[in-house]
């Protein structure tokens, strides 16, 4: 295998790194505007697939090179594990609310080198 | 002497994650790879493609990685393909817990690309090595 790409992979990588990076601010706008849906109403299939958005971005964050996105979106999704379920307390809510500001500004903070 | 791997299928939902694994398998890694995006996929393009490893995401809507293992293992017509998983759950009981489900390992999300194809390459030689 090799260690190091040649400049075609390393190439390709930066192609979906940049494709990737443009995508983030819909992305994230979805989850944050799905998290405040369910604050109007909350409803757990809804929950579930929010979660779902989240883990994805934790996944595949650092593999783009962004390791604080991941780190963060992994924050976020524990905060709404505790919230999956029943309804959640205004408690475990604020927590969540408070995981995905900051997940947003490390959204904001990405920058490609 | 280990039969080198050469054909891998990935089974994962989301496709920023299924593009960059590609990159570093086929690319990087010099592997044949298929993708698939659901576990419904999985048996069909196991069929077909008759990969050496099947690399399952565990989370996945529908039917999850764990679900899809079963499936692979319950249906007689398909050869039994060594799996291992790719999940953030990579603390050591939940690692026990997927060894004991038939995996042949786990590789942690999110994956390193540069470093992928040399992970799936050595869980697939310590395969060799104990069967």
């Amino acid at each position: 295998m090799n260690s190091l790409p040649d400049d075609r992979i390393s190439a390709q990588l930066r192609a979906l790194q940049l494709d990737y990076v443009a995508r983030l601010p819909a992305r994230t706008a979805e989850i944050a505007a799905r998290f405040d849906a369910l604050l109007d109403k909350w409803n757990s299939d809804e929950a579930t697939e929010l979660r779902r958005l989240v883990h994805n971005l934790a996944g595949s964050g650092a593999s783009y090179g962004f390791p604080a996105l991941s780190t963060e979106a992994r924050l976020v999704e524990r905060a709404l594990d505790e919230t999956l379920g029943a309804a959640p307390s205004a408690d475990r809510l604020e927590a969540v609310r408070n995981a995905l500001r900051r997940l947003v500004a490390a959204a904001v903070a990405v920058r490609l080198d | 002497m280990a039969r080198p791997l050469e054909k891998v299928l990935y089974v994962e939902d989301e496709a920023d994650i299924r593009a960059v694994a590609e990159i570093a398998l086929v690319s990087l890694g010099g592997l044949q790879v298929q993708t698939c995006s659901n576990g419904l996929e999985a048996a069909g393009a196991v069929k077909r493609f008759a990969p050496d490893l099947v690399l399952l995401d565990v989370m996945m809507p529908g039917m999850d990685g764990v679900a899809t293992l079963a499936a692979l293992r319950a249906d007689p017509a398909l050869p039994p393909v060594p799996v291992a998983f790719m999940t953030a759950r990579t603390l050591p009981d939940e690692v026990d817990q997927y060894m004991r489900l038939g995996a042949i390992g786990v590789i942690g999300k999110p994956f390193d690309p540069l470093k992928l194809a040399g992970e799936v390459r050595a869980l697939w030689q310590k395969h060799q090595e104990q069967s």
